[in-house]
């Protein structure tokens, strides 16, 4: 159905290739999972499969792409349309209409379908993603988990036979990815062929039948989903983050629970139960913030923060999570002094504050790396050189903020932050889009840093590494403790079961200490305990 | 945003955009073709009335919207008056002329009456029906959808003006001049590659593959619609025939 022979392409002005020598072949009825690490040539390689590179990119292309025995470099982008769709990342930016319906009945539209079949294909496409009763909903109302499901909606009302998914999961939370594994087993049914771009395989493992691996533009392993464990040291050697499921069968091995590893989550006899370990460090006392039963209103009336009393210490690591709307922006914007509460009392000894937004770009001062590190901080030549070693920016130094990737825009930003060395550091969803290494190399670089850090997110990989947790619910403070403290309903209802194969596994069993990664699992024997 | 569309029950809501858009055209030409500043403020108070019974426009958003306009009106006619020759007041040692501050008094009541009539507009059309009004004159659709991207993207213009307003201040961004350079630039950067994502959502959902595409709706001209403006013309015509003689 679709074939790379030979495919070499080149980006202007870089000087390696983002894709080399690629041959690939995407038969009818498989869900291919591509992935490999940031800047491994997968979005690259779903935007040649429409002819979008070179078309609107320019660059240097050798070999073919071809889709149903024609290079698709003889169709121009729009007549593929029908034939082949695509979700960028960020569907945000890809909704163009303002209502539900307007959007699900652009693409059939364009086809200039009969009205009849605009409107039947439209609705049947709703209906499968479950979106059919919002149809008179503005797009402005959609969570992200429903703006994917309708741009998944879009492209089945325009009867594709191949889709092309970059990053699907990127940016949602857990309930977000819960609802769109649910629409992608329905996409499967409807089209011959998807491909899914992403770095974590997790979410797809069930219904992928095979993986292909990129890592600097090559093709590094093609193996079908089910063999999955056989290729684990290939996914390590290539910087792809092994799926939860293999590690928690791992983990369980380890400490003597042997059991055939598969795809689905193990069953533990009754002798067997398990724990939450971790080890974590406690780093600050002295209060730095403090909020007494603090409420905030907007000047519209709508209060997202009520009666909320909690304080951070110097040095803290704390993950503020709850679900869309429940008010996190809003408290960690009181933290760092951007807004004022309306009633209670708030307590600061914060001198300086730092904030890294979801789209670091917009808080972008400077022209070049280096001036951004150095913008508005007491820094000397030297001491910027030091950040830009120490967050591998160092052969960025002279380019522009806003031309550089988007992880290279994160560590940009995080570099920048620190160089002003803030007493507060609040990071909104900092690791949304990361691989597994880069996640790693992130946290690691706040470590040693003396700064009280809060992290907005959804995100288990943080979670699993942070001292404490605090969990809103509809403006208030469901839960404030220790991640392993963690009980079975707020973990419920963080949805951390749907992003976490561990916590899945956990709520089985525990009520609570729920723990997050399978590192943090322990086995109790039966028989162990006295 | 007060000009943006809200969804209602009033008689405007139920008109089509282009007999709509015929009638603003009608209440702005009448505006500008009258001379006397009582004549000029009685037509715009009923444009204003007009806009509040059968358009639901909110006074007290009027007012506010209309704020500014009342204090560069103030100083046009100051300014028309301080140089326009004629007899007038003496002020401080300067003269005014009545006639500049009437030219300048009537220039700002005309836009008053033009924003109520805009409002109505606005406020009671929305987007799409625009949009479809657009082709119905003859705009290719392509450029009547650009129209309609344009209202998807003020939301997610304002939210971002707002985080990067939200990072600058933490960094201590105050400099009116240097605060605003950086805005724009952070804004474009942002909303280029916003831009550049939208582009190719567009095409790869067949945007602009064919000189024309599938419309579900309509805009159909409505007697209603065509009653008023013909009504509006009539009352026009017979103003300026009671004028001249």
């Amino acid at each position: 159905m679709i074939r790379f022979r030979g495919f070499t392409f080149w980006y202007p002005g870089h000087s390696a290739p983002a894709l080399e020598d690629i041959d690939l072949e995407f038969q009818d009825q498989e869900t291919v999972l591509l992935s490999g690490p940031n800047g491994s040539g997968k979005s690259t390689l779903l935007s040649a499969i429409l002819g979008i590179v070179p078309r609107l990119t320019d660059g240097t292309v050798s070999g073919e792409v071809s889709f149903a025995g024609r290079p698709v470099t003889q169709f121009q982008i729009s007549q593929l349309a029908g034939h082949i769709g695509i979700v960028l990342q960020d569907p945000e930016s890809q909704v163009s209409n303002l209502t539900v319906w307007d959007e699900a009945t652009f693409g059939p539209s364009n086809l200039c379908l009969s009205e009849q079949e605009v409107r039947s294909s439209s609705l049947e496409a709703l209906r499968a993603m479950q979106m059919a009763h919002l149809r008179s909903t503005s797009v402005l109302a959609l969570s992200g988990g429903q703006l994917q499901r309708l741009s998944l909606a879009c492209l089945l009302a325009m009867r594709p036979e191949v889709v092309l998914l970059d990053e699907p999961m990127a940016n949602l939370d857990p309930w977000g990815v819960a609802d769109v594994v649910v629409a992608l087993r329905t996409l499967q049914a409807r089209v011959r062929v998807v491909v899914i771009a992403s770095h974590w395989l997790d979410p797809f493992l069930e219904f992928g039948t095979r993986v292909v691996l990129l890592d600097q533009g090559h093709v590094v392993g093609d193996f079908p989903s089910k063999d999955l464990y056989q290729h684990v040291k290939e996914l390590v050697s290539n910087k792809v983050e092994v799926p939860e499921i293999c590690r928690i069968y791992e983990a369980l091995r380890l400490q003597g629970v042997h059991l055939e590893p598969s795809l689905d989550l193990p069953v533990l006899d009754s002798s067997t139960g398990l724990h939450s370990v971790s080890e974590r460090r406690v780093r600050g006392s002295a209060a730095l913030v403090k909020l007494s039963h603090v409420s905030y209103q907007y000047p519209s009336g709508e209060t997202p923060l009520v009666d909320i009393s909690i304080s951070v210490s110097d040095r803290d690591n704390t993950v503020l999570a709850g679900r869309n709307g429940a008010g996190k922006s809003t408290l960690a914007r009181l933290l760092v002094g951007l807004r004022e509460p309306t009633r209670g009392t708030m307590h600061s000894l914060v001198k300086k504050a730092a904030l890294m937004v979801q789209r670091p770009a917009l808080g972008f001062l400077g022209t070049t790396v280096s001036e951004e590190i150095g913008y508005g901080a007491a820094l000397s030549l030297g001491d910027v050189e030091i950040l830009l070693e120490r967050f591998s920016l160092s052969d960025l130094r002279d380019q522009s903020p806003f031309h550089i990737s988007g992880g290279e825009q994160r560590r940009l930003s995080l570099a920048a932050s620190l160089a002003q060395r803030p007493d507060l550091l609040v990071l909104d969803e900092p690791t949304a889009g990361l691989d597994a290494y880069q996640v790693r190399a992130f946290l690691q670089a706040l470590e040693d840093e003396p700064v009280s850090v809060l992290y907005i997110t959804h995100d288990t990989r943080v979670v699993a590494k942070v001292e404490r947790v605090v969990a809103l619910r509809e403006g208030g403070v469901a839960f404030d403790g220790s991640v392993t403290a963690l009980d079975s309903q707020i973990a419920s209802y963080l949805g951390y079961q749907h992003v976490s194969a561990t916590v899945s596994l956990a709520l089985r069993s525990l009520d609570r200490g729920i723990p997050i990664v399978p590192e943090q699992i322990q086995v109790v024997h039966a028989n162990s305990v006295s | 945003m007060r000009i943006a569309y809200r969804e209602g029950q009033t008689a405007f809501h139920r008109l089509d955009p282009l007999t709509k858009l015929s009638w603003c055209l009608v209440a702005t030409i009448w505006l500008f073709s009258v001379r006397e500043l009582r004549d000029v403020l009685i037509l715009s108070a009923t444009f204003l009335v007009v806009a509040i019974v059968g358009a639901g426009l909110d006074p007290v958003g009027y007012v506010k919207t209309t704020l500014v306009l009342l204090v560069g009106g103030a100083s046009l006619a100051l300014f028309q008056g301080f140089f326009r020759p004629g007899p007038g007041i003496d002020l401080a040692g300067v003269h005014l002329s009545y006639d500049g501050m009437e030219l300048g008094a009537a220039l700002t009541l005309r836009t008053f009456g033009l924003v109520a009539s805009s409002l109505a507009f606005s406020g009671t059309t929305s987007p799409r029906q625009l949009g479809l009004a657009m082709q119905r004159i003859g705009v290719p659709y392509r450029y009547a959808h650009v129209a309609y991207l344009a209202l998807r993207f003020i939301p997610l213009l304002e939210a971002d003006l707002r985080l990067i307003d939200d990072a600058q201040r933490l960094r201590r961004v105050t400099n009116g001049r240097q605060k605003l350079v950086k805005t724009i630039v952070a804004l474009l950067a942002v909303e280029l590659r916003r831009a550049d994502s939208m582009a190719i959502a567009l095409e790869t959902r067949g945007f602009g593959r064919s000189a024309r595409r599938t419309e579900l709706e309509r805009v159909t001209i409505q007697k209603s619609g065509v009653a008023l403006v013909l009504a509006t013309v009539v009352l026009m015509c017979i103003y300026f025939l009671a004028l001249r003689s």
